[in-house]
């Protein structure tokens, strides 16, 4: 199993700085970089910066949604990512987007289902340099391009029928949910696996969870804040398939809405922490994060907040990794 | 007078920056990338240019057609990080059939001028929120376009001769602000020894520039009729038939001992800066004439 870092456009840029010089010294596996909508960095410029700064550590994008920009701007962008590195490091990550996010843009998105399908469909198109003419959620009337490119497709999936497509049609799937939820979410991946054309193609099964390396109460703080977050934004369905009663949750939902992460946060209670993130210390998180292979999972992503001092808590969690 | 290259993005970025390389080495001053539908992003290749290379200045060409304000600054915000304060930006109306093919229709032509407008107040109130700092030009061409150029903080007027540009100097009018910067950007091909196949590049590349004009601007000018005089149907694939003479009025084509007398007509103009754009960037070679042609 490989250990990834996780960060999203919404970094500084201290610590973008700080990742790229760490990034091969540390011998960490992937950096995803996880698109905040509207926030401080593009996410391709950003996901380029690293890819020119390292030389050896993968670059994903993990995730950008095809519902915020046209999606012949991903192809372009992506394929560009793609060429400007000879050993072929760079991974997109496709998904829906933050429900509360896409929601203040006025966006909704509906047959989240069809939305991946016709976006997969239409970057693969566009990256053979196809001319592609297209209606529905996206529109193309006889676009092409002269690139020809081969770019891996993760899908971040939560619902059921999303991890299935994503076993079915990408080529990874990047899981984030509470922990309950992971062995049954790569189930259902591999199950879309089965049920593909070419179920013995390679696909990597990687898992995104807030990570929180504590050392004392203000990382409990910290941690109740972000899965104040995560808790409002989980639908539904993954509460469901988790097995989590939606009552305990919907206290913070509520709060969350009405005043706010902060205020939220002080609802949050061990058990809510617990199910969703990983957190302690640096080797109880290398050996929650190693608990995770059983159910199939080829890499891990320690992602943000990462604790109270970010620096030393990559540094920490990446030196008990080994 | 400033000069600035404008690199095709159709090439391949290795290929780009090492022409971004090479008109740094020889004293350009700025570089410029148009994020056009068809060509690869505008903001990775400005990326992949600005980290091999140390003082030149980047110009971005957006179409908020395409591009949110927010996605333009969230661009410069990565870049000017990463970079420095090296970034410039061009705001297009975008072309009009390459922006139908990636979906983005019926747009209306009396719109654009204002949408442009609003796209800049916007951009530039979210850029001073994240404390950056960068020119915002627009490209123009037609009377409606030129008319709104004040409102930034310069044009790049998209023709080049003389009596087009002082046209477009007398609809800008006195401008007090000192920042203000007129500039031309139009296909280019500048050579000490003709080659055909370039020009013929040059040609095609002015004909999507004609093509692309409104029929009220080419009717001042005198270029409608002469241009529905030719037989059949004008695109791109038939410019062989636009005649010569227009094909002029957009574009810098001429032996490389002629370009310091046509920089010192529009110098007297009161233009600040010319882009050369494709296919000056051709190779490196085509590069090179530029250069020493400036030089002269």
């Amino acid at each position: 199993m490989n250990l990834s870092v996780g960060i999203t456009t919404s970094a500084s840029l201290k610590k973008v700085d700080w990742l790229t010089s760490l990034a091969e010294e540390t011998k960490l596996y992937r950096i995803w970089i996880g698109e905040d909508i509207d926030s401080l960095h593009d996410i391709f410029t950003l996901t380029s910066i690293f890819l020119l700064r390292t030389s050896l550590t993968k670059v994903g994008i993990g995730i950008t949604s095809p519902l915020i920009r046209n999606i012949t701007t991903i192809g372009r962008a992506t394929a560009g990512l793609m060429e400007l590195d000879s050993e072929e490091r760079f991974t997109l990550g496709l998904g829906i987007g933050g429900l509360q996010d896409l929601a203040k843009k006025g966006l909704v998105a509906e047959k989240p289902l069809q939305i991946l399908r016709d976006a997969n469909y239409l970057l693969r198109k566009i990256w053979l340099g196809e001319k592609v003419t297209y209606s529905g959620r996206f529109t193309l009337d006889g676009y092409s391009t002269r690139y020809k490119f081969k770019i891996p497709i993760y899908f971040g999936a939560r619902g059921p029928k999303l991890l299935e497509l994503a076993g079915m049609i990408a080529d990874g799937v990047i899981i984030s949910g509470p922990r309950s939820y992971i062995e049954k979410a790569t189930g259902l991946v591999k199950k879309g696996l089965e049920r593909s054309n070419d179920p013995r193609r390679s696909f990597n099964i990687v898992v995104w969870l807030p990570t929180v390396l504590i050392e004392d109460s203000r990382g409990m703080a910290m941690a109740r804040e972000v899965v104040s977050v995560i808790v409002s934004d989980t639908p539904k369905k993954v509460l469901e398939i988790s097995g989590i009663d939606e009552q305990r949750t919907q206290k913070v939902r509520d709060a969350v809405s009405r005043f706010g992460v902060k205020k939220a946060s002080e609802l949050v209670t061990g058990d809510l922490i617990k199910d969703f993130s990983i957190f302690g210390n640096a080797q109880e998180i290398y050996e929650d994060f190693h608990s995770l292979e059983k159910f199939g999972v080829d890499e891990v992503v320690f992602g943000p907040p990462y604790g109270l001092d970010w620096k030393s808590s990559i540094l920490n969690v990446s030196k008990a990794w080994g | 007078m400033r000069y600035g290259l404008h690199l095709n993005s159709e090439s391949k970025i290795d290929q780009i920056v090492e022409k971004g390389i090479e008109a740094e080495r020889l004293g350009l001053d700025t570089l410029w990338i148009c994020d056009m539908p068809s060509q690869r992003y505008g903001p990775v290749v400005a990326s992949a240019i600005a980290s091999k290379t140390r003082r030149i200045q980047i110009g971005l060409g957006f179409s908020p057609y395409l591009h949110t304000p927010q996605q333009i600054v969230s661009a410069f915000y990565s870049l000017i990080g990463a970079y420095g304060e090296r970034f410039e930006l061009c705001l297009v109306s975008g072309d009009k059939n390459q922006l139908q093919k990636v979906g983005i229709l019926k747009r209306s032509s009396k719109g654009i001028p204002d949408r442009l407008i609003k796209s800049k107040i916007e951009i530039e109130r979210k850029s001073e929120e994240q404390g950056l700092n960068f020119e915002i030009s627009l490209g123009a061409q037609g009377p409606k376009m030129v008319r709104i150029a004040p409102s930034f903080d310069g044009v790049h007027l998209n023709f080049c001769s003389p009596s087009i540009v002082e046209w477009a100097m007398n609809e800008i009018g006195r401008i007090e602000r000192r920042d203000f910067k007129v500039g031309i950007f139009a296909p280019s091909y500048v050579y000490t020894t003709l080659d055909p196949d370039i020009h013929q590049l040059l040609r095609r590349s002015s004909t999507a520039v004609i093509l692309g004009a409104s029929d009220r601007f080419l009717k001042m000018f005198g270029f409608y009729d002469e241009l529905h005089r030719i037989e059949g149907r004008i695109d791109s694939s038939t410019f062989e038939r636009i005649p010569q003479e227009i094909i002029e009025e957009f574009s810098i084509s001429m032996p490389s001992q002629k370009l310091k007398e046509y920089i010192s007509k529009i110098d007297n103009l009161g233009v600040e800066g010319i882009v050369f754009s494709y296919p000056q960037d051709y190779s490196i070679d085509t590069i090179r004439d530029l250069a020493r042609s400036l030089k002269r």
